[in-house]
């Protein structure tokens, strides 16, 4: 009867894989450290993977002694998984590249290594102090900035030009951003067509709008030894007032404008938003969504422009086998021509302040104006290990302002205090 | 089955069909057409993943999006494909996903078998910690499944007491292993199991069958549906399974489809219709999975005679 | 042979041979569950983070949890989430199953489709709901506006965006519940039917007099499975709001993850994880007791 011997079939199939799989498996049962290899997991995905490729292989090219072993995580969280895992089994890798805000979080437990000693031969004033103030803690400095993001105002040419702006001369002011995004709103009734200013997407760029509206009152996150808020001042209030009032007053994007998962369904990339806080990243994007786009860098409440900067840095795990060869990694990662290139392959500002400056960068349309925008960033940074507490706390009290749930003062207020508290339970 | 049974048999199927056409009835149209309308909202985002993974550049952008592609953009299944890991990736999400497949028939059959028709001393014990399993979050047993798959003795250059070496991390036992055997599906086969009729395998038994033998001749074939279930179920769920291979393999050469999926939309400038298009691809393997499945989860019990 | 021997030698062997057919699925759950959720017991009596040294902390971090209005407001999204998804789907799943076990054209066709969002890659399914729920030309917005009806922003309105989620978690899942029904369906055996309908008995009747009761346990299993599974959602959110906005979207599982990945914080969030156990444990019971009482 057929059923029976397709069942031994099914069977002697079964046997078979099952016979096969311990040959397969052998085959990558190999130990994760072995000796001279130098382990590194990084966060070189998606657009920055050509330049990552790349940095490898000359780095294997010129250190043939080296037996680099890499592997690729896509996203931040994913690579902090695993960090936090392996840390605790006592297996993770010799050098790591990851968002700044981990690396601090790692070393406020010991777990990363005294780069200012394993790069004694490097100078590091002739790096971006902007970028630099993320990688310290106290004096220290942990965690070595490979490439940073920057932020700048994105425009949509078109839609400015068609409200009667000059794109060419961006506001100067609060007052004219103001102006700006009022002006270039499109509705059809209630039904909101193209925002004036596209506010954010997710929590992230919710503190980070603020933030740079707060830099723009003359405020900051934190006090300048890092102990205590300072956002719920009057420079707080200003700025989360400003964004209620684009909401508000001026009805230049409505409440939940653009909230999602990002990609596709960026607004801005399709065309309907006028303004926008845009990085280096958005370039990509916008320019294949067919956006006329173009950066300028963001007004300051009494003129004078600001920004941020938003580095990926190198941190080598503290008893990590093969420290010396991870060292000089990070040595050749951050020597010029190396800067230039990966800069170049991956469009992100480059620590190297020679590298900012190199011809070949500055020929690049959108990398130079985002070069410059990340002049403007202040030299100092939130950097605390409680960093990514204080955002969520920060986006979640702009967002209530934003729904109309809260009052700029109320909303500040609420998130200072529990920012405050995180602050004293570390000290 | 002889010619003429045969020839009885395609006649009575032909009438029946032949029955079922003729009596149209206002509620019968009515209840197609709603299950018409039910599939096709339930395939449009299916047939989006598609349309989209067909679109060019700055066809992805373009606002009101448009359903059906201007074009076939085939350049982006060949940049999904051109992963230099892609072919491996494949290879390693096969050996999980099967591996993982085969090893819950097998032990979750069995489980589900003893929990449902055997008398043994803490049986209800057994089956409520099942159940109890079943409800421990995922999510908390990260760190604490990373360290026991690390501690295994005598594997990976470890020691009797587990500890020198990397244990079972980067190997596909490693990664199996948190999925081998499920709750889940030992307490769904222990359900279907309760269900078969007692007759089956009290005749066996008063033939003098073991207990192995009434399991494997009698009761596995009478839960071929549940079987077929608990397989594609097993299969999908372990093909699209990320936190475990991510966490616990840490090599290029073990990474799964998934992993690379991942890679592909990393960061706030991925190419949508480049990931769209690899989504596309990795779903494949799934469908062929479960219609070759479908078919038994249907047909399983009539051929296997509880219908005589 | 069995017959012959003593009641005693019986159970013995039934013991033996039972131990021995649970034997490799227990070692399994013992490695891969048990253990695991004995140290989140343990470690949610502790301030681990495995960065800083561990400290006894006894109840503290339940006596937080009490106190924690974020965690309440995810507990109550979560139930929400939970008796929003599980009964929906359950009903779609046995409908749809019910109807296409029977000589349907294109049964094959429509079984496959029903259970194709399930094999969607969540990535994938995530953007493309973004879009169909966008507020200002969406699919489902233009088809109301169609209709007359107010479009609404479906995921950006903090009173509006859990349900969104709600209706997108029964499309991903009434497809798994038709195929575990199909399959109980099977059992079922076809004499019933005849009889029934030979006593002349209206679909309607035979649908809730046969089909319901016969699939009971089958519907047991999928209510335990589905109020387990969605209690514990985690990708969903992740990938469509991170929570947001305002918090009315975040559940419990992705909070415990953010406390104990995101701030270190390892034993709170074991204590959430232990809290979530026994809200599954307490909802699950519930739901046997709402079943017995049916079923008697």
């Amino acid at each position: 009867m057929t059923k029976h011997t397709t069942r031994r079939k099914f069977l002697s199939g079964t046997v078979a894989g099952l016979a096969a799989m311990p040959i397969l498996m052998s085959a990558s049962g190999r130990a994760l450290a072995a000796d001279q290899q130098l382990i590194f997991w990084s966060q070189l995905a998606g657009s920055k993977k050509t330049a990552g490729e790349e940095l490898e292989k000359a780095f294997t090219a010129a250190h043939p002694e080296i037996t680099l072993s890499s592997s690729l995580y896509a996203e931040p969280s994913q690579l902090n998984e695993k960090m936090l895992t392996a840390i605790n089994g006592n297996t993770g890798p010799d050098l790591i590249v990851q968002h700044w805000d981990y690396n601090l979080i790692y070393a406020s437990g010991g777990k990363l290594a005294d780069l200012g000693k394993g790069l004694s031969g490097v100078d590091v004033a002739a790096y971006d102090p902007s970028l630099l103030a993320y990688g310290r803690q106290g004096d220290t400095l942990f965690s070595m900035p490979l490439y940073g993001t920057s932020r700048g105002l994105g425009l949509n040419r078109k839609l400015l030009s068609e409200a009667g702006l000059n794109p060419d001369i961006g506001p100067k002011n609060w007052a004219e951003l103001r102006q700006w995004a009022k002006a270039a709103t499109k509705r059809n009734g209630p039904m909101l067509q193209a925002a004036g200013f596209q506010l954010f997407q997710n929590d992230l760029e919710a503190f980070e709008l603020f933030t740079l509206l707060l830099q723009g009152a003359g405020g900051s996150l934190l006090s300048a030894d890092l102990t205590s808020a300072s956002f719920a001042g009057p420079e707080g209030v200003k700025a989360l007032t400003f964004i209620q009032q684009l909401v508000y007053e001026d009805k230049a994007t409505d409440p939940g404008f653009a909230f999602g998962p990002g990609g596709m369904s960026n607004p801005f990339n399709q065309g309907r938003s006028a303004l926008t806080i845009a990085g280096n990243y958005s370039t990509n994007n916008a320019l294949k969504g067919g956006i006329d786009f173009d950066v300028l860098p963001i007004p300051k409440e009494n003129g004078g422009f600001t920004s941020l900067v938003d580095p990926f840095c190198f941190g080598v795990r503290a008893g990590a086998e093969n420290e010396a060869a991870a060292m000089k990694f990070i040595e050749f990662a951050i020597s010029p021509e190396n800067q230039v290139a990966f800069a170049l392959a991956s469009k992100n500002v480059p620590a190297l302040k020679a590298a900012q400056q190199d011809a070949a960068v500055q020929a690049d349309k959108y990398l130079a104006k985002f070069v410059e925008t990340a002049s403007y960033a202040p030299p100092t940074a939130p950097a605390t290990p409680v960093f990514s507490r204080m955002m969520t706390l920060v986006a979640r009290g702009v967002q209530e302002v934003v729904y109309g749930k809260s009052t700029p003062e109320t909303a500040l207020k609420a998130a200072s205090d529990e920012v405050a508290s995180l602050l004293l339970k570390r000290s | 089955m002889t010619a003429l049974a045969q020839h009885v048999a395609i006649e009575r199927r032909a009438a029946a069909r032949a029955r079922s056409f003729r009596s149209y009835s206002p509620a019968k149209i009515v209840g197609y057409a709603l299950l018409v309308f039910a599939a096709i909202m339930t395939m449009m985002p299916f047939l989006w993943m598609v349309s989209t993974s067909f679109k060019t550049d700055q066809e992805i952008f373009r606002f009101p999006l448009s359903f059906v592609p201007d074009g076939f953009e085939w350049q982006n299944y060949r940049d999904a494909l051109n992963a230099p890991d892609a072919g491996r990736q494949l290879i390693n999400s096969l050996i999980y996903a099967g591996g993982s497949t085969i090893s819950n028939l097998v032990f979750c059959s069995m489980a589900g078998y003893a929990l449902a028709r055997m008398q043994f001393a803490g049986r209800n014990i057994v089956f409520a910690l099942v159940v109890g399993l079943l409800m421990v979050p995922a999510q908390s047993q990260i760190v604490p499944v990373y360290l026991i798959v690390q501690k295994i003795p005598f594997a990976g250059g470890n020691d009797w007491l587990g500890s020198g070496g990397t244990g079972l991390l980067n190997t596909y036992w490693g990664m199996i292993l948190p999925t081998a055997a499920t709750p889940f599906g030992i307490f769904m086969m222990r359900q279907f199991f309760t269900r078969i009729p007692m007759e089956y395998e009290e005749s066996a038994r008063l033939d003098g069958a073991s207990s192995f033998t009434i399991f494997r001749r009698v009761l596995l074939p009478l839960a071929k549906p549940s079987l077929a279930v608990l397989g594609v179920l097993s299969f999908q769920s372990a093909w699209n399974e990320f936190v475990w291979p991510l966490i616990l393999t840490s090599q290029r050469d073990m990474a799964t489809l998934q992993l690379g999926l991942q890679l592909l939309q990393s960061g706030p400038d991925a190419r949508w219709n480049v990931v769209m298009a690899m989504a596309t691809l990795i779903t494949t393997p799934v469908i062929l999975a479960y219609l070759f499945a479908q078919r038994h989860v249907v047909d399983g019990a009539v051929s296997s005679g509880v219908k005589g | 042979m069995a017959f012959e021997q003593k009641p005693k030698e019986v159970s013995f062997q039934q013991n033996w041979s039972a131990y021995a057919f649970l034997a490799p699925a227990l070692v399994i759950l013992f490695m891969s569950l048990l253990l695991p959720a004995a140290a989140t017991l343990v470690m949610s009596f502790t301030d681990v983070s495995f960065l800083h040294p561990t400290n006894w902390v006894g109840f503290d971090n339940y006596i937080k949890l009490l106190a924690d209005e974020k965690f309440g407001q995810a507990v109550a999204n979560t139930i929400h989430y939970t008796l929003g998804v599980t009964f929906p789907t359950m009903a779609l799943g046995m409908l749809a199953a019910v109807a296409l076990n029977r000589k349907v054209p294109g049964r094959i066709a429509f079984r496959t489709i029903f259970y194709l969002p399930v094999l969607t890659s969540l990535i994938a399914a995530a953007v493309v709901w973004a879009y169909l729920y966008e507020p200002y030309a969406g699919p489902l917005n233009n088809a109301l506006a169609g209709l007359g009806l107010t479009p609404r922003p479906w995921l950006q309105d903090p009173s509006l965006a859990l349900n969104s989620l709600i209706v997108m978690a029964i499309w991903r899942d009434f497809g798994t519940a038709m195929i575990i029904y199909l399959a109980g369906l099977q059992d079922i055996p076809n004499d019933v039917y005849e009889a029934a309908r030979l006593d002349g008995a209206p679909p309607h009747k035979i649908f809730f007099r046969i089909t319901v009761p016969m699939l009971s346990s089958v519907t047991f299993y999928l209510l335990i499975i589905l109020i387990v599974q969605t209690f514990q959602v985690f990708g969903a959110i992740y990938v469509m709001t991170q929570g947001g906005p305002l918090g009315s979207t975040e559940t419990v599982v992705y909070q415990m993850y953010q406390t104990a990945f995101a701030h270190t914080e390892f034993g709170y969030g074991a204590a959430m994880s232990t809290v979530l156990f026994l809200t599954i444990l307490a909802f699950s019971l519930i739901g046997t007791r709402i079943m017995k009482r049916k079923d008697g």
